[in-house]
């Protein structure tokens, strides 16, 4: 701080807006690194989708809301244990969920894929075209912990929608922004 | 940007004058379906209330002798909008599906060109944050976008219902039949005096009833072809 005593007032304040602007920075490039880990590595319970899908378990078996309405759902506590009251008991992934079953909590998931608020997305619609999951979640049954492949933007819908046979109707605004 | 038929719907709204009672049913299930804010009274005082269908009262006679009339407001859906060629960045822009003016939020940037350019002063800006007085926060409809301040915002026909009945319909691979759409404030209507449907399916209610010799249409003169027909009442003079 000695060396700022000879500096004019001027000086000063460029030099310390220089310093908040520099903390600035540092700080939004930490939360743009923590949100981009968070959801991968995070999650409450390591959920293994390969082993599920090595399994034989289809998508629609825990999400069952894909093809009844726009939430592809993520299945309940109860779920999960019609299968692991039994299956895998001994392993410590299992027991937290049975933990989550005794205490009567729900599992907080950490949200892997997501759109802002002003897009309307119905799976139903998706499956009912005969659009795979994987077209825009990538291959799940392959992976250990679920990640979102492609950057769902405007233009990621749209590249496809362009392709389809009813090109115009599917290039409404209203289709998605409501 | 004038309409011409195609393979999408052509929605349309009926008002029968006749059956109209100024009861606002329908303006507060407007509010509750589509997030609509609640304006302070300062801000009503400054003619700022934030309603998507505002009922205009009308006196007719002199005292003791007085009627009065109602006239539900709100956006016409114009086939020719006004709207719509002023929008610099096209938020404001013609649905050539549903047939309807779409106000798209996101890309809206609050230049209110398109609220001056409309007639029938039926689209309202967003001054401020949405306010939901407890315990309203709690019924906000996740269908509907909650716009953010320096937006423009209008009655969209209740398209988050059109599309979903739509997409409802497609999902189990049959057509939309009549009837299976109805807006907030349609529903709420105990008179049943706003008749809502598709008037290129000749065989919706709504087509049906358009032919009728009450019809007339707001500002009918501008060439603006409103998606919305009034029927007049038995008496009243409003529209002549």
């Amino acid at each position: 701080m000695r060396r700022l005593a000879g500096l004019s007032l001027r000086q000063r304040l460029l030099f310390g807006g220089a310093v908040l602007g520099g903390a600035a920075v540092v700080v939004i490039l930490l939360v743009i690194v923590i949100a981009q880990t968070s959801a991968a590595d995070g999650q409450p319970i390591a959920f293994n989708h390969k082993i599920h899908a090595e399994n034989g378990i289809q998508c629609q078996f825990c999400h069952v809301g894909v093809t009844k309405g726009p939430v592809a759902s993520i299945p309940s506590v109860e779920k999960c244990m019609g299968c692991h009251e039994y299956i895998a008991t001994d392993s410590p992934q299992i027991q937290k969920l049975h933990g989550y079953w005794e205490r009567q909590e729900p599992i907080p998931w950490k949200r892997v894929n997501d759109q802002p608020s002003f897009v309307y997305f119905n799976h139903a619609s998706h499956i009912a075209a005969a659009v795979s999951c994987g077209a825009c979640h990538g291959a799940v049954e392959e992976m250990t912990v679920a990640e979102p492949v492609a950057n769902m933007n405007m233009g990621f819908c749209l590249d496809c929608h362009a392709q389809q046979e009813n090109k115009d109707a599917l290039w409404d605004c209203a289709v998605c922004h409501r | 940007m004038a309409e011409e038929r195609n393979n999408g719907h052509k929605w349309t709204m009926i008002v029968d004058l006749d059956k109209c009672t100024g009861c606002q049913a329908c303006v507060v299930a407007c509010h509750a379906e589509n997030n609509v804010p609640i304006s302070s009274e300062d801000e009503v005082i400054r003619g700022r209330a934030n309603h998507w269908i505002r009922i205009e009262r009308y006196w007719e006679g002199e005292y003791p002798n007085v009627k009065a009339r109602f006239l539900p407001v709100f956006c016409q859906q114009c086939g020719n909008a006004p709207c719509e060629p002023v929008c610099p960045v096209y938020a404001s822009y013609h649905s050539t599906e549903e047939n309807v003016n779409i106000q798209v939020y996101n890309r809206c940037v609050g230049t209110r060109y398109c609220g001056n350019n409309c007639p029938y002063r039926t689209r309202l800006f967003n001054f401020w944050a949405p306010r939901f007085d407890e315990p309203l926060e709690q019924q906000l409809n996740p269908d509907v976008t909650v716009r953010s301040p320096g937006v423009m915002e209008k009655c969209t026909f209740c398209i988050q219902r059109i599309r979903r009945g739509r997409e409802q319909a497609n999902i189990e691979g049959r057509p939309l039949e009549d009837g299976e759409i109805v807006p907030a404030c349609a529903q709420a209507c105990p008179t049943d005096a706003l008749i809502f449907g598709d008037k290129w399916n000749e065989h919706s209610r709504v087509a049906q009833m358009v032919p009728s010799e009450r019809q007339f249409k707001l500002l009918e003169n501008l060439g603006t072809e409103p998606a919305v027909y009034y029927l007049k009442g038995g008496e009243t003079h409003v529209g002549e």
